[in-house]
């Protein structure tokens, strides 16, 4: 708002009382004589320092007058006087509908109580010389000051106001969209899942246990029933301690195998015959692996000696010796059968033994064959051997005698 | 005499010698007044990118009392109208430097000004920010918030009006 009116606040040099009774002043202001600058100009706010003296009682209110004392303008605000400080203070009042001054108005507090309101005053002239001066009513008429001036504020109610105005604008897409509408049928990916059972088709182990003495030979017997021959390869693999590791290759052509069965068929003396059947009734063939295992413990190549005398004149004849011993300690067997389940076919297995220390002997007669005690259960032959050689050792030296007895009857005719 | 609306300017910051609106992000004051209620006076049209996305944007500007000797009293800043738009607003507040004090910078137009000024809507004079006594020739800067929203609808020359108003003296 313009502040046309401006005697600063706070600064005043002076106090004047409103009061009521006698020439006590009952209104105080300003007065706008003719030629004051204020004129044409809008009372919108007027704010002024007074403070109480004493206990004043009643209201202060606020009005412009004009030249005829007829009131021509009232501010909004009334302030109880009994509620103001004792030091000046600021207040304000405001019309809601601004006076235009014009020559002879006056613009001031009122008050017609007792003791007392006092408004801050300059003493000086403060504000457009004798044109704008300070004014009081003393109950019968106006009296003016002379230099005097009402520290105030006045304003128009017209503010300096600026406004600024951005523009920009919001753009936005422009879309279409197109949709096209068709109808698939059974083109959606789908898994079938089939189940079925499958007899016997995990893997299973089979483990035959027996006890070997003696062990000669072994037929195995592996029989199938087979479609659509596929050419087909086995290998056994055996870690013989001793015997070094062999491998049994067996090549036979096998067709689509529908029901198969095996049989293992052995001799072992001893021990009689055993026969295992494995049937297997398979459907929906996959490769299968079977896997069989066992151990060979403690087999171990023994050597035999055999010491005898060979007679230069004696016949020679012609000695098998068959050494048969226990393997001891024959524990389990591990066979694995790998094949493609569905090109089994007939196979037969052979498994020859080499048994060392087969000693074929030509001999003189007359020959000794030098036996030793076959212990049941006692395999070191070396003291058979040790008991052949005591032997050996005597034959030998009646051999001598005789020797020496045929040399005498040789020397003697 | 006293104080009139046209001694109340709005210049654009970024630089003594920035001109470009666009870059108006803090910094000293340009000489360069923002040409009042015009098309991208301070900021660029939204695209049809950001309107889809949305975009929430800065600027600083200074509003400054250009009277020769007069200082402007009580003054406040609000906003008299919002966006035209109802796609987007504004809000608005005060640098914390001050009167008369090199306002805060940012990187962009995207980045909000840190320390974070407070923004508020500023409906009307009583909501205003305060901006208080600005002496003859000083100035004082003000944050802009723009946000827009997202799928922000078209709008041809949205607009919005911030008003500043003092008192004067005579």
């Amino acid at each position: 708002m313009v502040i046309y009116y401006n005697v600063t606040l706070g600064s005043g040099t002076g106090s004047a009382a409103l009061l009521t009774g006698g020439t006590n002043s009952r209104r105080y202001g300003i007065a706008f004589l003719t030629g004051s600058a204020a004129i044409g100009k809008a009372i919108k706010t007027w704010t002024v320092n007074i403070k109480r003296t004493g206990s004043p009682v009643g209201n202060i209110t606020c009005n412009v007058y004009d030249g005829s004392t007829n009131v021509v303008a009232t501010a909004t605000e009334v302030v109880d006087a009994s509620t103001l400080p004792t030091t000046f203070t600021n207040y304000s009042w405001n019309f809601t509908s601004p006076r235009t001054i014009v020559a002879n108005d006056r613009l001031t507090i009122d008050y017609d109580g007792t003791t007392r309101v006092d408004i801050e005053i300059y003493i000086a002239d403060q504000y457009d010389g004798a044109l704008t001066l300070r004014t009081r009513w003393n109950g019968t008429a106006w009296v003016n000051g002379g230099t005097e001036d009402v520290a105030a504020i006045i304003t128009d109610g017209v503010f300096v106001t600026q406004s600024y105005t951005h523009k920009y604008h919001i753009r936005n897409y422009v879309v279409q969209s197109y949709t096209h509408i068709y109808n698939l049928k059974n083109l959606a990916t789908k898994t079938f899942t089939h189940i079925y059972n499958m007899r016997q088709l995990a893997t299973k182990t089979y483990t035959h246990i027996w006890n070997m003495r003696q062990l000669a030979t072994k037929t195995y017997t592996h029989i199938y029933n087979i479609k659509t021959l596929v050419a087909k390869t086995y290998t056994h693999i055996y870690n013989m301690a001793g015997i070094v590791s062999r491998t049994f290759t067996h090549i036979y052509n096998a067709r689509q195998l529908a029901t198969k069965s095996y049989t293992h068929i052995w001799n072992m003396r001893q021990l009689a015959t055993k026969s295992y059947t494995h049937i297997f009734n398979i459907r929906n063939l996959a490769t299968k692996t079977f896997t069989h295992k066992y151990s060979i413990l403690k087999i171990v190549a023994k050597t035999y000696t055999h010491i005898y005398y060979i007679l230069p004149t004696l016949t020679q004849v012609s000695q098998t010796f068959t050494h048969k011993y226990r393997m001891f300690q024959l524990a389990g067997k591990t066979f694995t059968h790998l094949y493609n389940t569905r090109q089994l076919a007939r196979a037969t297995f052979s498994h020859l033994y080499n048994i060392v220390n087969i000693v074929t002997g030509a001999y003189q007669y007359p020959a000794f064959l030098l036996r030793g005690r076959r212990g049941e259960e006692d395999p070191d032959l070396n003291h058979n051997v040790e008991d052949s050689r005591l032997r050996a050792e005597g034959i030998k030296q009646s051999l001598r005698r005789r020797l020496r007895g045929v040399s005498g009857r040789y020397k003697n005719g | 005499m006293a104080i009139v609306a046209a001694d109340l300017k709005m210049y654009l910051t970024g630089g003594s010698g920035n001109t470009d609106p666009l870059a108006s992000f803090g910094g000293a004051v340009s000489s360069t007044e923002l040409t009042n209620n015009s098309l991208n006076n301070l900021w660029a049209d939204i695209t049809g990118d950001q309107a889809g996305t949305g975009r929430t944007r800065y600027r600083c500007v200074a509003i400054k009392n250009t009277h020769a000797t007069l200082g402007l009293t009580s003054s406040k800043l609000w906003i008299d109208t919002n966006t035209t738009s109802t796609s987007d607003t504004i809000t608005i507040g005060l640098d914390l430097a001050g009167v008369n004090a090199t306002p805060n910078t940012i990187a962009n137009e995207t980045t909000a000004p840190s320390p974070a000024v407070t923004f508020v809507t500023a409906v009307d004079k009583a909501n205003g920010l305060s901006v208080g006594s600005v002496a003859a020739g000083q100035y004082y800067g003000i944050w802009i918030k723009n946000v827009v929203d997202v799928s922000a609808s078209a709008s041809t020359a949205n607009q919005y009006i911030l008003k500043w108003e003092g008192d004067t003296p005579a």
